[in-house]
């Protein structure tokens, strides 16, 4: 294993964001309001969702083991 | 008429295109260069995901229910951080084994069995032929879309079903000439690959095309868009879930966290298809990031669409067809078209090359080789046809059939349903194999029977509240089991399954079957108990990451020929090729040459194979070649080895035990001994004490009698004390012989040794005690050898020794008319000397005693005992010391005869002392 603290982190980020694309979490956003004309449970998912890939992509990136 | 050349046209250049990409693709492979190996192109052939229920179902999909349609893409993105773990090891698994196909994977998980490979194999071909024909759908759909109704609308479709058809045609071509290339199924299509990802990249863009162009060509960007349709209460009731959906969000993103690697294009893309464990790492950001693009313009399109064709009958899942074709942008329509048409190939393509696999591998082989044996020929004649082509034709007609089959559907079926209704049956069908894969890779208790419970109960409750639901509206089946339930229960309804109305019919599904499923799994793992073979697998799928790699995954199978091993390679992988398999194996290894091939190899052999015909087959195939026929041979082995060692350590033990034990018994005599002699030594004791009291008494009273009458006579005074001087002797001498036992029996005493003559010592005793004997009347006969030897003797203890002899035999003679006679000579090497008394003899029952201490002869007149009773026990001791024995032989009434005999100094016998 090249990096020894990426399974737990990768694993952490599962968790993480399963629990804030699920309910009750995303109830939080899953209100009537928008924000410059697109619906907030919108934002809020899709944000989530790129910022779970962003998080993936630099821990994947960045701990790039040498070959 | 122009549009409808323009849109076949660019269907046929694109597969033109595609064509062209796989050849390249594939003689860049050749040629080393390979294009795949690659983690841009790993990344956009696992997109193969998406579908034509991406392109156009997700769109109709929102259009009816909001941001519903996200769990399909959420679930594979919440899954991708897991894949470094989960999809690594399967990788590292499959590559260990040889594993193609998710069958084979089950199957040779659970102990290489034929029949769970072949229940897996059906499961998924049921699962995935609905997924198969909503493409084909997708592409008429499309096509009745773009092309202008030359007719009735009736003729239209017909001849887009038609169509729909031809593209049928055309993919089996495809999907035959760049998925059936080789015979060892374990070499990559490199070409297929390469098409497959230029496919999702061309998808991915065509759709984002369109996206941008609806956002930004139709309308004013994301936010007018919303604005309009928040305008619009039917559209705004959208913008939010609600709360009776929250279930159902939970259960499809889970079915589709499942269905990411367990669906079989995927598990051919992601596992087969893999060429480099590392590309995974960059493939679990890539490929969310995809998700992401590809659905980042679905909203827009499905609102836009909502309120462009308000109150037309557009179907939604066109939408994205609809709206460029509504503007009249031909050029952007085709690609869109093309984009749709890239999504449902691909995913046809490389679906039908894993069903094709599977059941050329799980269901052909296997009958076929059930077949032969069954007209008792051996699979090891069989292997001498030659298979290869056999096997490659197979799979090609099964390709053909596969995609056939999925046209039949669509025409009888898939028209009545949306795409994702579909999808979503499929997702759920693949879904049951989760427990047996993750147990299968994470619990070593997993087993066969448990498996096969858990697929049966998962498959059965699939079938009924997801399938046959359509059969009925398919009008195949009596609605009344909708309505009444299976046999008129109410709680065995397809929906709301026992009772449960929570969820929608899917998520439902979802939650019972692999309720079941899983909860069958484990209970019937834990309840039954592997196979040999069984937990050989277990072990090393589960511990994979712990093994070398250049170990042999497997148990071995036995050992066989060498040359047989290469003939069944060579009749399926060609001559060449499994030659040059075996040998670079033995090199590699560095085996001696032999004609015998090793566990090791026949192991390889048989992983090859497994590349060719699945893991099951290859493994009855190899063993029939096998000398010995038994599958375990190696396990046997293993058993004996081991039995064989507790046999010796038992042995061991029961010696070591037996020794213990005869070590106790030694300690127990040696205990008994020492109470005896202890036991003697306080009789002794107790006898000396008793016999000293005797004189000691006598002394006693006469001295008293002196004292109390000193008007005794001179006489009777001089009596007196004559008796007290005697016994006072008497007592001395009891006390040196006591004393003189001890030194005996302590070891201390000292003899002076000298040669000795013995018929010296007996003439002295004799002048000592001729006296008595003359007085006795004492007949006296002497009768010694002339020239004895001398002994080596402690001449003053020889003496005490005869004289204590003649002593007794005096004593003992006859009172009238004794008669002794004394003898020696030499017998054996050894001085005999012999007293013989005409006494009353000595019984059998004394013989013993009388050498024992203090005896006293019970026949004796004399009040007072002459001697002390310990004379016979010291001359015994004496005569013992000095090597030599002394017995009597006495009958009662007929005299004695008292012997001892010393070995003479002739025979260098030592004394030790």
């Amino acid at each position: 294993m090249p990096h020894p603290r990426r399974q737990p982190l990768l694993f952490t980020i599962f968790v993480i964001f399963f629990f804030l694309l699920h309910f009750p979490l995303l109830s939080i956003a899953n209100r009537p309001f928008t924000l410059g004309g697109i619906p907030g449970l919108y934002w809020y998912i899709f944000g989530t969702w790129l910022l779970m890939i962003g998080l993936l992509g630099i821990l994947l990136e960045r701990k790039r083991f040498k070959r | 008429m122009s549009l409808r050349w323009l849109i076949l046209g660019g269907a046929c250049l694109y597969l033109a295109l595609l064509f062209g990409i796989a050849y390249l693709g594939e003689q860049r492979a050749r040629r080393g260069r390979s294009l795949v190996n690659n983690p841009y192109i790993y990344s956009l052939s696992l997109a193969v995901y998406c579908t034509a229920w991406t392109y156009y179902g997700s769109v109709g999909q929102a259009a009816q229910q909001g941001v519903q349609f996200l769990t399909t893409y959420l679930g594979p993105t919440l899954m991708a951080p897991l894949w470094w773990v989960v999809l690594r090891k399967i990788i590292r698994i499959c590559k260990a084994q040889r594993i193609t196909t998710l069958a084979d994977f089950i199957s040779a998980r659970y102990g290489n069995d034929l029949a769970l490979g072949s229940i897996v194999t059906l499961v998924c071909v049921f699962g995935v032929l609905p997924y198969i024909s909503i493409q084909l759908k997708a592409i008429a759909a499309s096509l009745s879309v773009v092309l202008p109704p030359p007719g009735p609308k009736g003729d239209l479709l017909g001849w887009a079903d038609d169509t729909a058809l031809y593209v049928t045609v055309v993919l089996a071509g495809f999907t035959i000439l760049f998925g059936t290339r080789q015979v060892d199924a374990t070499e990559r299509h490199e070409g297929m690959v390469t098409a497959i990802a230029f496919e999702s990249l061309f998808k991915l863009v065509a759709f984002m095309a369109v996206g941008l162009y609806v956002t930004y060509g139709v309308y004013d960007g994301f936010g007018d868009i919303f604005a309009r349709a928040g305008r619009q209460p039917g559209l705004r009731v959208l913008f939010v879930l609600p709360e009776a959906q929250y279930a159902d969000w939970f259960w499809l993103t889970v079915v589709s966290m499942l269905a990411i690697f367990l669906l079989p294009r995927q598990f051919q893309v992601a596992v087969k298809e893999n060429v480099n464990e590392a590309h995974l790492s960059r493939a679990i950001w890539l490929f969310p990031l995809y998700l992401f693009l590809i659905n980042l313009f679905v909203l827009p399109v499905a609102f836009g669409g909502r309120l462009l064709f308000a109150g037309q009958s557009v179907d939604a899942d066109t939408y994205v067809l609809a709206i460029p074709q509504y503007f009249g942008q031909e050029g952007l329509t085709l690609m869109t078209f093309l984009g749709g048409l890239s999504a449902a190939t691909s995913m046809i393509i490389v679906s039908t090359v894993a069903l094709s696999t599977m059941v050329n591998n799980n269901l052909l082989v296997p009958i076929w080789l059930y077949r032969s044996s069954a007209r008792h020929r051996s699979a090891a004649a069989l292997a001498q046809q030659n298979v290869g082509r056999l096997l490659l034709n197979s799979r090609r007609i099964v390709i053909i059939g596969i995609l056939l089959l999925a046209y039949l559907y669509y025409r009888l079926v898939s028209e009545r349903f949306s795409l994702v209704s579909i999808g979503l049956i499929s997702f759920v069908a693949v879904a049951q194999l989760a427990p047996a894969v993750l147990g299968g890779i994470f619990w070593r208790g997993g087993t066969r029977v448990g498996t096969l419970l858990g697929l049966s109960v998962g498959f059965g409750i699939w079938f009924f509240t997801l399938v046959v639901p359509t059969i009925v509206a398919a009008g195949l089946l009596s609605p009344t089991i909708l309505a009444e339930g299976l046999g008129g229960m109410r709680g065995l309804r397809p929906y709301p399954f026992l009772g449960l109305a929570a969820f929608s019919p899917v998520p439902q599904a979802v939650f019972w079957s692999l309720l079941f499923n899983s909860g069958a799994y484990f209970l019937g793992s834990l309840l039954s108990r592997p196979s040999v073979a069984e937990r050989n697998q277990a072990e090393v799928f589960v511990r994979i990451f712990r093994r070398s790699s250049s170990r042999d995954g497997g148990r071995g199978v036995g050992i066989a020929s060498l040359a047989d091993v290469q003939a069944l390679l060579a009749r399926f992988l060609g001559k060449e090729r499994a030659t040059f398999a075996l040998q670079s194996y033995r090199r590699r290894h560095r085996l001696p040459d032999s004609s015998e091939a090793d566990y090791g190899t026949v192991n390889h052999a048989r992983r090859l194979l497994a590349g060719v015909i699945g893991s099951a087959s290859a493994h009855v195939l190899v063993t029939s070649v096998v000398r010995e026929e038994t599958l375990v041979l190696d396990d046997l082995f293993e058993i004996l080895n081991e039995s064989q060692q507790l046999v010796y350590a038992n042995q061991r033990l029961q010696q070591k035990s037996e020794e213990l034990e005869k070590v106790g018994r030694q300690l127990r005599r040696a205990n008994q001994a020492l109470q005896k002699v202890d036991h003697l030594k306080d009789e002794f004791i107790s006898t000396v004490t008793h016999e000293m009291r005797t004189p000691i008494t006598s002394i006693r009273a006469f001295s008293e009698i002196l004292q109390d009458h000193p008007k005794l006579s001179a006489q009777e005074k001089d009596h007196f004390l004559s008796t007290i001087i005697k016994e006072a002797d008497r007592m001395e001498r009891l006390i040196t012989q006591v004393l003189d036992l001890e030194k005996f029996e302590s070891g201390k005493q000292t003899l002076r040794i000298e040669p000795v003559a013995l018929d010296e010592v007996i003439r002295d005793t004799l002048d000592s005690v001729s006296q008595v004997i003359k007085e006795r009347n004492i007949r006296l006969r002497v009768d010694i050898s002339p020239h004895l030897p001398p002994v080596a003797a402690d001449a003053d203890r020889l003496t005490q020794v005869v004289l204590n002899l003649v002593s007794n035999a005096i004593k003992f003679c006859d009172a009238r008319d004794g008669s002794i006679r004394i003898s020696s000579y030499l017998i054996d090497g050894q001085v005999k000397v012999n007293v013989i008394d005409n006494g009353p003899g000595v019984p059998p029952e004394s013989r013993a005693m009388i050498f024992e201490g203090f005896f006293q002869a019970p026949h004796q007149t004399t009040k007072k005992p002459v001697g002390s009773g310990l004379g016979l026990t010291i001359s015994k001791k004496i005569v013992e010391y000095h090597r030599g024995r002394l017995w009597v032989e006495s009958e009662a009434g007929q005299g004695a005869k008292f012997s001892f005999t010393l070995p003479s100094v002739g025979h260098h016998h030592k004394l030790t002392y």
